[in-house]
């Protein structure tokens, strides 16, 4: 039963994360806020304790990507060069890790 | 000469004036028909994987703040960059590089649980742990997309430029 939940919800934070960058423009504008949203989600989550193998590493785990960022990082330092890509990485990484922590402390 | 190149122009205003209800003829979709199925599809099945992965290799699960038990998300997100690359590169298909590219890999990796991890090590004053925690996330995944698209280029037999 957890395994379908978790299959359900997996397959459903996908397709969010599909939806959204096929239909935003620029898709790594989509990656760059799901992932986000998805970082503070789960540090909400795993804050209050009150996290699920099916929501957290489920459903927030498959909406939020890692492979998608790098191939993202690297497409923009071929069109925008290396300064672009530096400012994803990092804009990704603070924005990402302070959410985190927002989620965290909101809850914990 | 002329006749002949004509023709194919009187084709295409033809099928244009026989078949207005088709829009992709005028519009070409950028992506495959049901992208979002096929993305979705391969997100539920790399992140079942992944649960697997890290359950195999006694991942204590987000937030829990053992700096040393995190490899395991390291190790997914490295294997889901070189397999995106390596996708990329020696696939042409559109519909695969949506199912194994931002489906499969996509789902296999995970963003949330490394900035949770990394957060929480933050927050405990694991400045240290948090710096390489994220220096080794981004340097395996940046660096095994760019080996991956080698793989792809050696693998489709083209020649890396």
């Amino acid at each position: 039963m957890t395994a379908l939940t978790f299959i359900i919800l997996a397959s459903f934070g996908a397709g969010i994360r599909g939806l959204a960058t096929i239909h935003w423009p620029r898709g790594h504008r989509a990656t760059f806020l799901l992932n986000l949203t998805g970082a503070f989600l789960l540090g909400i989550l795993t804050g209050s304790g009150a996290s699920t193998v099916a929501i957290s590493a489920g459903g927030l785990g498959a909406m939020t990507t890692f492979s998608t960022f790098a191939a993202d990082t690297i497409q923009i330092r071929n069109h925008s060069g290396l300064r672009f890509a530096a400012i994803h990485v990092f804009g990704t990484l603070v924005l990402g890790l302070s959410v985190a922590w927002m989620g965290l402390e909101i809850t914990d | 000469m002329n006749p002949v190149r004509n023709t194919p122009q009187h084709n295409n205003s033809n099928q244009k004036q026989i078949n207005p209800n088709t829009p992709s003829r005028e519009t070409p979709r950028k992506y495959p028909q049901h992208s979002t199925l096929l993305i979705a599809a391969g997100g539920g099945i790399g992140a079942s994987l992944r649960w697997g992965i890290l359950q195999a290799l006694n991942y204590p699960g987000p937030g829990l703040n053992q700096p040393s038990l995190v490899w395991p998300v390291i190790l997914v997100n490295l294997i889901g960059c070189v397999l995106l690359g390596t996708i990329l590169v020696k696939d042409a298909d559109k519909r695969t590089h949506l199912l194994i590219g931002a489906g499969f890999c996509g789902g296999l990796t995970t963003f949330s649980t490394f900035a949770v991890d990394a957060a929480e090590m933050l927050r405990d004053s694991h400045l240290t742990s948090a710096a390489i925690y994220t220096g080794i996330s981004v340097c395996s995944g940046l660096g095994g997309f760019i080996l991956g698209r080698h793989m792809g280029h050696l693998l489709a037999g083209i020649k890396i430029t």
